[in-house]
């Protein structure tokens, strides 16, 4: 493939996909600093990738592989010592209270959901983020190379965990 | 405040934009600057202690810093797969492939800090051994240090690697 070949799919790909790709980086990187600096690297890697682009796949399949993988490999490079990350199974019943208002603001809500997200393992945490940009079960089992139902239950467990803080909002009202 | 998933979804998706960014020059992962920092630091201890040592006639130094630039180089060797950048298709596996090939090299690193950490403690060793410089009882502490910094970083990398192949012992098959 060409280096402009090269370049104008690197520009399709941040087009259609660019704000994903910004939204991606805030669920693995809480920092700000640290997350400008993954976003580079996510661009970085994709640029990179998209010159030996072969179709294989499509282009979202892709471009989202390649940002959840270079997102993934940043957690394992600053993970810290004795940090630990729970799985969507683990959390599912235990996932504490939180007296969250009624009228909470979006930005807020969407605090709460970050926090959550940073807490799970990479591979938890891709199929959540996958789950919130509306893809369905056999594109993220693409994505991530799990079984569709293996995702299939996953995104159970995701609906079950976000409606449960609903429940608690509703119960603290 | 979301009432259901496909709000949580809505919130997701409403962020606010951030400013658009280009592709520039990768970090450098951690494994590698790891080994680089380490053999770089042996390599600057060995030639500016070598060097002070060369005119005392000690058998002990040349030996000592040859074993230590030897490890360095067997370092680089052994480690060269995890020098090099991977391939610019090599992100674009399924993310269960790539998640549990980068927990293992990780692991494996994990497990190995004497091979590239071992370089810089054999320079130490070895300064520690000339007796010419010091009397033994005056490098006592510091070797001490060194002795207990080095157990302690091998027991804490350990307990990392220990903690990553529990990880990879529960990751889905697929």
């Amino acid at each position: 493939m060409s280096a402009n070949s090269s370049d104008e799919r690197y520009e399709e790909a941040v087009r259609l996909f660019g704000s994903a790709l910004d939204r991606l980086a805030a669920g693995y990187e809480a920092d700000p600093d640290k997350r400008r600096d993954l976003r580079q690297e996510i661009h970085l890697q994709l640029w990179r990738s998209l010159a030996v682009f072969d179709g294989r796949c499509s282009l979202r399949t892709w471009t989202f592989r390649v940002a959840h993988n270079t997102a993934a490999s940043w957690v394992v490079r600053e993970r810290r010592v004795n940090q630990r990350f729970v799985g969507l199974e683990e959390i599912e019943h235990t996932i504490p209270a939180v007296n969250l208002a009624p009228d909470l603001d979006r930005a807020r809500a969407l605090d709460h959901l970050a926090r959550l997200m940073l807490t799970l393992k990479p591979l938890d945490r891709q199929i959540l983020i996958l789950y919130l940009e509306d893809m369905d079960a056999a594109s993220i089992a693409e994505i991530t190379g799990l079984s569709a139902a293996n995702v299939a239950m996953k995104i159970h467990r995701i609906k079950s965990i976000l409606a449960r803080r609903f429940q608690e909002v509703e119960r603290n009202a | 405040m979301p009432e259901n998933s496909n709000d949580w979804t809505a919130v997701w998706r409403d962020q606010p934009g951030v400013p658009p960014v280009r592709p520039r020059a990768s970090l450098d992962l951690a494994t590698r600057s790891e080994i680089l920092t380490s053999v770089a630091a042996s390599i600057f201890f060995v030639g500016v202690v070598g060097w002070r040592l060369a005119t005392t006639g000690q058998r002990i130094p040349p030996v000592g810093f040859a074993a230590a630039i030897a490890w360095a180089l067997i370092s680089l060797v052994w480690f060269r797969a995890r020098l090099r950048r991977p391939t610019p298709d090599a992100l674009a596996q399924p993310g269960l492939e790539h998640y549990r090939r980068e927990l293992t090299q990780r692991r494996d690193h994990l497990r190995n800090p004497w091979i590239w950490h071992g370089p810089l403690v054999a320079a130490c060793l070895t300064l520690a051994a000339v007796p010419v410089m010091r009397p033994l009882t005056t490098v006592a502490p510091m070797l001490l240090i060194l002795i207990a910094w080095t157990i302690y970083g091998i027991v804490n990398r350990r307990r990392q690697a220990a903690a990553i192949q529990q990880e990879l012992d529960e990751l889905p098959k697929g």
